[in-house]
C-alpha cells in the first residue's frame, strides 16, 4: 500500500500540509485562491505539533495496518478497506461516539469544530495520485512510499 | 475446522469476521439470540428516532453471505459440553464445535427494590427489543423516571425528552456519569439537562415504586422522601453476564468468564470474548478487541490482549464531547492535578511521579487519543518539560521504515537524535 | 541546531541531483521532484528543468544553459507558502510570525485577516512608491546640477514645458532647468501636512477634483511613503480602510513625480521620444565591439556615459585593445528608455535585449563580467561601487571605460561565447511618448478618437508591468493576453517590462498587423504600424496617463469613462504595486493575473476589486485566465463605449 512518509526533521512547520489538506477538502473550490483562511467550516485533516524542544512533526494518518480507530468503531463508519490498504471513514454511518478519537494512540484524530459530528479523517485524497499536503510540503519532509503489507 | 460462535454482537462478530479473514475455509456458525446484528451502544438513537433499525447494524450489507458465515437466529445455548464438544440449544439441538468462543454479552440488572422488578412499565436497555418497548411507551407518556445516571442512563434520558418527555434521573453517586466524569466536567452536561426540563437526584437512591391497579409504577419515591411521578421507569444500574449455560463446565466464572490474554478459559478449545468475561468495564472496543484475539487464538495463531485498559470513555451529549480515560477523580494529596479552563473548554490531567492516572477532556477533544495511549501503558512523561495540555504524538514521534508510528521504550522522554 | 542539519541536508540532496544530471544527461535537468523510475537505463521521460517562455528561442536557449538562471531556480520555489499567498503572515514583532488560519484567526496583538493584510499590501505599495521616488529625487538632482553646470540639455521642447506648466517665468534655459529640478524636489521633501504644489498643476480637473473629494491629495511625497511605514508598523494603524487610502495617495506621488515627472525630466537631458525603427533581442549585441550592458531605472545617471563613449578618445582606446568600440547593450528599464530616446545615442546604443528575465540569461552566459554599480540602492554583492555624482561624472565614465577594457582584454580569450543570433528582430517600432504620438497622429488624438468611435478600433487596453515567472512562464500570460486583445481590434499600449516580451516576439513590428482583428488590422496597415505600441519602460505609465488625459479632455469626460483598461498580467515588483495604485487612483480597471498577496482579506479584496469603483472609478480586476480576462475587459470596454454613446 502506499504511505505518505514523514521525514520530521525536514518539517519547518508551514502549516503547508495543513493547507494542501483544506485546499483539497474544500467545498469551494480546489485551488489556493478559493480557501477562506477564516472559514471555520474547513477543517485540516492533518495537523503539526511541536514537540518539547520545540521541533516540529507533521501529524499525519497512517492508515494502520491494526486501526484502534476501526477497532473502536461501533457504527461501522470506520472501515479498513484491505484491498487499497486505506482506513476509510463514512460520515454518514457515524454516530459521533468519538471512540476512535479517544483511541487512536497517534492523536490523529479530532471532531469537527463546528458542531461536533464529523471526524476529520485523512481519505489520503482519494482520487488523487499525490496528496494535497505531500504535494504542499515545500521541504519534501513528505513523500509518498510503497510498503509491503 | 468448525468454528462456534455464540453471540452476534461486538466481540463474536468481529471474532467471525477475523476467522475468515485467516481461514478462508473452515466453517463458522453463530448462534444469537438476536435476530439483528446492531450496536447496543446506538440503542437510545432508536428511542430517539435519530436511526432505523437498519442504520442500528455494525456489519456491510450481506456480511454473512459474503463471508460465508452461517448464522442461527433466535436461539439461545443452555447448555456447553466439553466432553462432546458440542453446544446444547434452547430448541434442543446440539452443534459440535472444534472450537468454541462465548460472546454472549451481558444484561442489565434490576435492583430488588420495592416493586421495580414487578412493575411491567419498568425498563432496561440492552437488547433492540428494549429499545422497541421503550419506544412504544414513549409515544403515549408525560414523565420517566431513570435510575442510574451513568452513560446508558443519560443516553436514554437525553432521547426521551427530545421525545417531549418530562425526564427526572436519580443517581446514588454526587454528580451524574460519576464512574466518569469529575463534578466540573458533569454540571456542564446537568446543566444543559436542566435548561431542557429535567429534574437531577443525585446522592440518593431509589427506595420503592408504587404500582397501580394495572400493575404499572405511578411514582417513584426516593430515600429522602422525595416523590416522583412517572409514567415510565428506565433502570440503568448494572450488568450480569450471561453465561449460565456454563453450568456443569470447567470454565471458571467470578461475575463473568474469566479468560487469560490469549482470551481462553479453563476449558479446552472454549473461549470467551466480550461483556460476558470477567474483571474489566464492558466497552466496546475491548470487545472488539477480544473477538479479534480469541478469533486468532482459535485460528491456531498465537495473539495476546495488548491492550486490555478498559477505564475510557467517549461521550457526546447536546453536541458536546468528552472523553474520560483512567480515574479523573483521584482524591489523594501525592497526586497533581493540572488543569485547563477557559469557561468552556475544560481538561484535567491527573498525575503522580511522572505517570498520568486520570484524564478529562470536555468540548476540545482533539487529539486526546495519545493520552489514552499514555495513561493505559503508563508512558512517562516527567521529561516531557512543556505544557501537559500540549503533549501530543510529536513528543514521542517515531516512524519505521514501513512509515508506521511507533511508541518504543527505550526513547519515552529521550532526545531522537 | 535542527535548522543547520537541515540546510545542509537539502543541499547535499540539490548537489546529487545536480550530478546526477549532469553526469547522465548533458546539461538538461529534471524537474525537482520528478520521478524517476529504475534508472538511466530505461526510456525516461526528461523535462527540463526552466520554465516556458512566450519566447521559445529565449527558451531553449536558457534550457540548455549549464548554470542557474531564474528559470531554473522557479522550479525549485514551486511550492508556495498558502499563507504568503493569501497575504496572512505577519511578522511585525516578535511574538510573529503569526498566521490566519480558523483555528487561529487572529494573530497574537489581535490584528486581523483584514489588518495583517492591508498592512503588508501597504507596505508593499510604500516601498515600490519610494523605489520611484528614489528615481525622480535623482533626475531632479541631476537636472538641477545639469543648468548650474550649463551641461547639456537635449530636450528643448520638454524644458519649455515644464517650466510654462510649473510658471517659471525664467528667460535662460540652464536657470529653468535648476528651477524645475527646485521645483520637484520641494514637493519630495515637504512634510506630510503640507499637500505638494505640482499635483493640480499635473492632474487632469474632473480627476483633481475627486482626490481632493475623496481626501486623497497627497502631501510631501517621502513623507507619505516615512508614514505609511510608521502606519503598518508594530500595533499602530489596524483600520484597512485608511490603510488602502494611503495607498492611493502613494499611487498619486508615484504616478505624478516617479513616473510622469522623471520621464519629463529625462527628456530635458537626454532627449525626447522619436518614432523609428529599432532592432531588439540578443542578435544586438555585436562582439566585434566592447559591450557594456545598463540596467536600473535611472537613465539620467547614464547621460555622461552615452556621450563619452563617442568621444574620440574611447573610440580609440577600444581600437587599441582590439575592439571596434564601445556599445551600451539595453537591458531591462533603462534599456527600454535608451531605446525610446534612440534619436540620440544611435552611435552607441546597439539596441534592447529584452527585460529582466531575459538578459540575465545573456550575462550570466559569460563568466568573468564585471559589475560597477553607481547608486547603492542598487548595490550588488559582487559588484563594485562608485557612487554617482554629477560633479564626479567624468571620472566615473572614465573609469567604466577603463575597467570595460580591461574586463574585455581578460575575458575574451577565456570564455565561449554563446549568443542566439536569431533572437529577436530588426524592426521594432520604438519611440512612442505622448508627443510623439500625436505628432505622428498629426498633432491631435482626435484622430484616434474617430478610429474609437467610428469602431475601428474598439478600445485601448494599457499593459503594463513586468514579467514574472509564475504566470504561465515568462512573457506568456502577457502575451497570451495582447494576442488574444488585438485579435479583438483593442489597441494594446504597452509600457513596463511587458514591452521587453513583447518586441521580443514580434508583436511590436509592423507584420503583427497581421494578428489583429480585421478593423483594427486595416488601422495598422494603413498608418504602417503595429497593434501593439511601445511607450518604452513601466515610467512611461506617465506617458500613458497624459495620453488618456489627452483623450479625454477631447471628449471632456473624466478617465474612468474612456473604453480604456489596465493590465499588469505579469506584475513581478512592489513597484509595479504602486503603479496599479497610481492605475486605480486614476480610476481605471487594473486587471492582475496573480492576486498580490490580498485575498486572505475579504474586506480588502471587495474594496480594491468591488467598492472602489464607486471611490475612484478604478477597481482591481483578479483573473488567472487569458480568454476570461480578455472577456471581461472587452466587456468593459464595451460598456463604456455605450455609456459614451459611441
Amino acid at each position: 500500500m502506499r504511505r505518505i512518509m514523514i521525514d520530521r526533521y525536514k518539517c519547518e512547520a508551514c502549516l503547508g500540509c495543513v493547507l494542501g489538506c483544506m485546499v483539497e477538502h474544500n467545498k469551494k473550490g480546489k485551488s489556493i485562491y478559493d480557501l477562506d483562511l477564516e472559514d471555520m467550516a474547513n477543517e485540516s485533516r492533518n495537523h503539526v505539533e511541536v514537540d518539547y524542544e520545540n521541533r516540529p512533526a507533521p501529524i499525519i494518518c497512517r492508515h494502520c495496518e491494526d486501526p484502534e480507530c476501526v477497532t473502536t468503531c461501533m457504527s461501522g463508519a470506520m472501515t479498513k478497506n484491505e484491498e487499497t490498504g486505506l482506513v476509510e471513514y463514512d460520515k454518514d454511518k457515524c454516530a459521533s461516539c468519538f471512540m476512535c478519537v479517544m483511541s487512536c494512540p497517534y492523536g490523529v484524530l479530532k471532531a469537527d469544530r463546528i458542531n461536533n459530528e464529523v471526524i476529520m479523517k485523512c481519505d489520503m485524497c482519494s482520487n488523487r495520485e499525490v496528496p494535497r499536503c505531500v504535494e504542499f510540503c515545500p521541504t519534501r519532509a513528505l513523500y509518498m512510499v510503497e510498503v509491503a503489507r | 475446522m468448525k468454528y462456534l460462535i455464540l453471540g452476534a454482537s461486538a466481540a463474536g462478530i468481529n471474532a467471525a469476521k477475523t476467522l475468515r479473514k485467516l481461514d478462508k475455509d473452515g466453517s463458522i456458525t453463530i448462534i444469537s439470540i438476536d435476530d439483528k446484528v446492531y450496536s447496543r451502544c446506538m440503542l437510545h438513537l432508536y428511542i430517539g428516532k435519530k436511526r432505523s433499525i437498519d442504520r442500528l447494524s455494525f456489519v456491510e450489507e450481506y456480511f454473512f453471505e459474503k463471508n460465508n458465515i452461517n448464522w442461527i437466529k433466535g436461539r439461545r445455548a443452555t447448555k456447553i459440553e466439553p466432553e462432546k464438544k458440542r453446544v446444547v440449544l434452547d430448541d434442543g439441538s446440539s452443534h459440535e464445535y472444534d472450537k468454541l468462543l462465548i460472546a454472549t454479552g451481558s444484561s442489565a440488572v434490576v435492583p430488588p427494590v420495592g416493586n421495580l422488578r414487578e412493575g411491567k412499565n419498568v425498563f432496561t436497555l440492552r437488547n433492540l427489543e428494549d429499545a422497541i418497548a421503550i419506544d412504544k411507551l414513549a409515544d403515549g407518556s408525560e414523565r420517566a423516571v431513570i435510575i442510574g445516571g451513568g452513560l446508558i442512563g443519560i443516553d436514554v434520558a437525553v432521547e426521551l425528552m427530545d421525545r417531549g418527555l418530562k425526564v427526572d434521573i436519580v443517581e446514588m453517586g454526587p454528580n451524574i456519569l460519576p464512574m466518569q466524569l469529575d463534578k466540573r466536567s458533569a454540571n456542564v452536561y446537568e446543566r444543559e439537562l436542566k435548561k431542557r426540563g429535567a429534574g437531577i437526584f443525585t446522592n440518593v437512591l431509589a427506595q420503592k415504586g408504587v404500582l397501580d391497579s394495572n400493575g404499572n409504577i405511578v411514582e417513584v419515591v426516593l430515600k429522602d422522601g422525595t416523590s416522583l411521578s412517572a409514567d415510565m421507569v428506565i433502570v440503568a444500574a448494572g450488568v450480569r453476564a450471561n453465561a449460565d449455560f456454563i453450568e456443569g463446565t470447567n470454565i471458571k466464572f467470578d461475575r463473568g468468564i474469566v479468560v487469560n490474554e490469549r482470551c481462553e478459559t479453563d476449558e479446552e478449545d472454549i473461549y470467551a470474548a466480550g461483556d460476558v468475561c470477567a474483571n474489566k468495564p464492558g466497552i466496546w472496543p475491548l470487545a472488539v478487541e477480544e473477538g479479534i484475539t480469541a478469533a486468532y487464538n482459535m485460528a491456531g495463531l498465537e495473539r495476546k490482549i495488548e491492550n486490555s485498559f478498559g477505564f475510557k470513555n467517549s461521550m457526546s451529549f447536546y453536541g458536546i464531547p468528552t472523553i474520560s480515560i483512567g480515574n479523573p477523580n483521584i482524591d489523594d494529596e501525592d497526586y497533581q492535578i493540572d488543569i485547563y479552563d477557559d469557561g468552556k473548554v475544560y481538561k484535567k490531567v491527573v498525575h503522580k511521579d511522572g505517570i498520568i492516572y486520570g484524564a478529562i477532556f470536555q468540548r476540545d477533544i482533539s487529539y486526546a487519543g495519545v493520552f489514552t495511549k499514555i495513561i493505559a501503558e503508563k508512558i512517562p512523561i516527567d521529561t516531557i518539560d512543556k505544557n501537559i495540555f500540549k503533549i501530543g504524538y510529536g513528543d514521542f514521534f517515531n516512524i519505521n521504515s514501513k512509515g508506521e508510528f511507533e511508541f518504543t521504550k527505550r526513547e519515552y522522554g529521550l532526545k531522537i537524535i | 541546531m535542527t535548522l543547520n542539519w537541515m540546510g545542509l541536508n537539502m543541499r547535499k540532496f540539490k548537489t546529487s541531483l545536480y550530478l546526477e544530471i549532469k553526469v547522465y544527461l548533458k546539461g538538461k535537468r529534471f524537474l525537482k521532484g520528478y520521478k524517476i523510475k529504475g534508472g538511466f537505463n530505461m526510456a525516461v521521460n526528461v523535462k527540463t528543468a526552466t520554465c516556458e517562455s512566450a519566447d521559445k528561442i529565449l527558451e531553449s536557449f536558457i534550457a540548455d544553459l549549464d548554470f542557474d538562471t531564474c528559470h531554473h531556480r522557479i522550479g525549485t520555489q514551486d511550492i508556495k507558502c498558502g499563507f504568503g499567498l493569501q497575504g496572512v503572515c505577519c511578522k511585525l514583532c516578535a511574538n510573529g510570525p503569526c498566521r490566519v488560519t480558523p483555528d487561529s484567526p487572529k494573530g497574537v496583538c489581535g490584528a486581523t485577516a483584514d489588518t495583517i493584510v492591508a498592512r503588508n499590501f501597504l507596505r508593499a505599495v510604500s516601498a515600490g512608491s519610494a523605489c520611484y521616488l528614489h528615481i525622480v529625487e535623482k533626475a531632479a538632482w541631476n537636472l538641477m546640477e545639469t543648468g548650474k553646470n550649463k551641461g547639456n540639455i537635449k530636450g528643448k521642447d520638454s524644458l519649455d514645458e515644464l517650466a510654462s506648466l510649473f510658471g517659471i517665468a525664467e528667460d535662460d534655459e540652464y536657470e529653468k532647468a535648476i528651477k524645475i529640478g527646485e521645483r520637484v524636489l520641494v514637493d519630495l521633501y515637504k512634510p506630510r501636512f503640507e499637500r505638494m504644489e505640482l499635483v493640480e498643476k499635473l492632474t487632469y480637473k474632473p480627476r483633481y477634483d475627486r482626490w481632493q473629494e475623496l481626501g486623497i491629495l497627497p502631501g510631501g511625497a517621502k513623507s507619505e511613503v516615512f508614514d505609511s511605514l510608521i502606519k503598518t508598523s508594530t500595533n499602530l494603524n489596524s483600520d484597512p480602510v485608511d490603510m488602502l487610502l494611503h495607498a492611493l495617495r502613494l499611487g498619486i506621488c508615484t504616478g505624478l513625480y516617479g513616473l510622469f515627472l522623471t520621464n519629463r525630466l529625462n527628456d530635458i537631458m537626454l532627449g525626447e521620444p522619436k518614432i523609428r525603427l529599432a532592432s531588439v533581442g540578443f542578435k544586438v549585441l555585436d562582439t566585434d565591439y566592447i559591450n557594456i550592458m545598463t540596467t536600473g531605472h535611472q537613465h539620467s545617471l547614464f547621460a555622461h556615459l552615452e556621450e563619452a563613449l563617442t568621444t574620440d578618445y574611447a573610440r580609440e582606446k577600444a581600437r587599441e585593445a582590439g575592439a571596434k568600440g564601445f556599445k551600451l547593450i539595453g537591458s531591462t528599464c533603462v534599456g527600454q528608455d535608451m531605446q525610446l530616446r534612440g534619436e540620440h545615442n544611435q552611435e552607441v546604443f546597439a539596441g534592447h535585449t529584452g527585460n529582466n528575465f531575459t538578459s540575465e540569461a545573456l550575462i550570466a552566459t559569460e563568466l568573468m563580467i564585471k559589475m560597477i554599480c553607481i547608486d547603492d540602492v542598487a548595490k550588488k554583492a559582487n559588484a563594485e561601487l562608485i557612487e554617482y555624482t554629477y560633479e564626479d561624472r567624468e571620472k566615473i565614465s572614465s573609469y567604466v571605460i577603463e575597467e570595460a577594457i580591461k574586463s574585455y582584454q581578460n575575458r575574451r580569450d577565456k570564455v565561449v561565447i554563446n549568443i542566439p543570433e536569431n533572437h529577436g528582430n530588426d524592426n521594432t517600432l520604438t519611440g512612442i511618448s505622448e508627443d510623439s504620438l500625436r505628432e505622428f497622429l498629426g498633432g491631435s488624438y482626435k484622430p484616434l478618437i474617430d478610429l474609437i468611435a467610428k469602431g475601428y478600433i474598439k478600445g485601448v487596453a494599457g499593459i503594463v508591468g513586468c514579467s514574472n515567472l509564475v504566470s504561465g512562464g515568462h512573457d506568456v500570460f502577457t502575451v497570451k493576453l495582447t494576442k488574444e486583445l488585438i485579435k479583438r481590434d483593442i489597441l494594446v499600449l504597452s509600457a513596463g517590462c511587458s514591452s521587453g516580451g513583447l518586441e521580443n516576439v514580434g508583436l511590436m513590428s509592423p507584420e503583427a498587423a497581421d494578428l489583429a482583428g480585421g478593423l483594427l488590422r486595416e488601422v495598422c496597415k494603413d498608418l504602417g504600424i503595429p497593434p501593439v505600441l511601445n511607450f518604452g519602460p513601466c515610467l512611461s505609465i506617465g506617458r500613458l496617463e497624459q495620453v488618456a488625459t489627452e483623450l479625454a479632455s477631447i471628449l471632456n469626460v473624466d478617465l474612468p469613462q474612456l473604453p480604456l483598461v489596465l493590465s499588469a498580467p505579469q506584475w513581478l515588483e512592489e513597484q509595479a504595486l504602486a503603479d496599479g495604485a497610481f492605475g486605480l487612483a486614476l480610476g481605471l480597471p487594473l486587471h492582475l493575473a496573480k492576486p498580490p498577496y490580498i485575498t486572505g482579506s475579504k474586506l480588502v479584496t471587495k474594496v480594491l476589486t468591488e467598492d472602489l469603483e464607486e471611490l475612484t472609478g478604478g477597481r482591481l480586476i483578479l483573473d488567472d485566465d487569458v480568454v476570461s480576462t480578455a472577456n471581461r475587459l472587452e466587456a468593459i470596454i464595451l460598456a463604456k463605449r455605450v455609456a459614451l454613446g459611441i
